[in-house]
């Protein structure tokens, strides 16, 4: 798949005003489509950070563990890369 | 002949995308031991100007719910009554007000990002209530300008209540959106429609039984209850400055030392 700066830095303009102002899984729903969408999504390692650094709390639904969609993100980006792997699409 | 080593043909370097998966991964885990707080300062500092823009445009009003008004009028006569028997004292509590930025489904968990923190001198711990003196939940993180709010409904955090007339004592497990469930023994008697309090010395009204769930086959039954108010539907909050103050009236210390 073809992608240009200009379709990354929309994609990063986008995911930001969802992150700002749509509900969580709206925001992930986007997130995990541009991690299919670009060959190599690092944004989504940031994106999961970044998502804990403001709204995450130590629930006790998730073992009081404070760095739950930073841990799903990076898992997310394993197995997408792992996946890449066997696809034509990307190469 | 040439023999290729075998060490050239196994031989894989890793990818770029683990390596930085990987050196993503330890500086989290290095900057959460070391420097917890940089990250989710410079996060909160950068999105606050957002979300007070945002409350700006979208500012409700406070005025606590029906629902919630004739439960707390219910609870504050028979309340009197329990005082007018009692020693005679008094509480004080100071309360901040705050405007929530984010509510659920905005926020992945039961929680609330308000417009207060270190500069109201909100601190982590401090009660949360909603118009009208209902307990939502506490204090989880405090930034500069803005704070995170636990729900006591967020699924699985767990606290002690009061259920009925009979201040039957209990531990409710919070089940997420406003709902909790109560474990009791089948034979403790609670009807629909019972108060349940917190531990407080005023009133403290939490929510009000909504349905009892009993299974022939085990010796519990599950109570569900709920807050009288939608926490999808807030707008403000009221936050707790510090501990709740007890004091004893004068009349009360005069009869003590008569004593």
């Amino acid at each position: 798949m073809k992608t240009t700066p200009f379709i990354r830095l929309c994609a990063f303009l986008l995911s930001s005003i969802l992150f700002l102002y749509a509900p969580w899984w709206v925001f992930w729903i986007s997130v995990i489509a541009f991690l299919f969408y670009f060959p190599t999504y690092y944004e989504i390692l940031v994106w999961g950070l970044v998502y804990d650094s403001v709204y995450g709390i130590s629930s006790a639904g998730f073992g009081y563990f404070p760095y739950v969609c930073t841990a799903v993100g990076s898992i997310l980006f394993l197995c997408a890369y792992i996946l890449k792997k066997h696809l034509s699409v990307y190469e | 002949m040439n023999y290729v080593l075998k060490s050239s043909i196994h031989s894989k370097k890793m990818s770029l995308p683990m390596k930085t998966l990987i050196v993503f991964v330890a500086c989290v885990f290095l900057a959460h031991l070391f420097f917890p707080q940089v990250i989710p300062s410079l996060a909160s500092s950068i999105v606050s100007p957002f979300f007070k823009a945002q409350k700006e445009v979208l500012v409700g009003s406070f005025i606590p719910s029906e629902q919630a008004q004739n439960l707390l009028l219910e609870e504050a006569l028979r309340e009197n009554e329990e005082l007018k028997k009692g020693l005679g004292r008094t509480t004080t509590s100071r309360t901040t007000l705050a405007y929530i930025l984010k509510k659920p489904p905005f926020t992945l968990y039961d929680s609330y990002i308000i417009d207060i923190g270190k500069d109201f001198n909100t601190r982590v711990g401090n009660k949360v209530y909603a118009p009208g003196g209902i307990l939502l939940g506490e204090v989880a993180h405090v930034d500069t300008h803005s704070s995170r709010v636990k729900l006591y409904s967020s699924s699985g955090e767990k606290f002690d209540v009061f259920i009925g007339e009979k201040n039957i004592e209990a531990e409710a497990t919070g089940r997420g959106g406003g709902l909790f469930e109560v474990i009791i023994p089948r034979d403790v008697h609670v009807v629909e429609g019972d108060i349940v309090r917190v531990p407080r010395i005023s009133g403290g009204v939490f929510g009000r039984v909504e349905a009892i769930t009993l299974d022939a086959s085990r010796s519990f039954s599950s109570v569900i209850f709920a807050q009288p108010v939608n926490i999808y539907e807030q707008n403000w909050v009221l936050v707790e400055e510090g501990n709740e103050r007890v004091e004893e009236t004068q009349e009360t210390a005069t009869t003590t030392s008569k004593k």
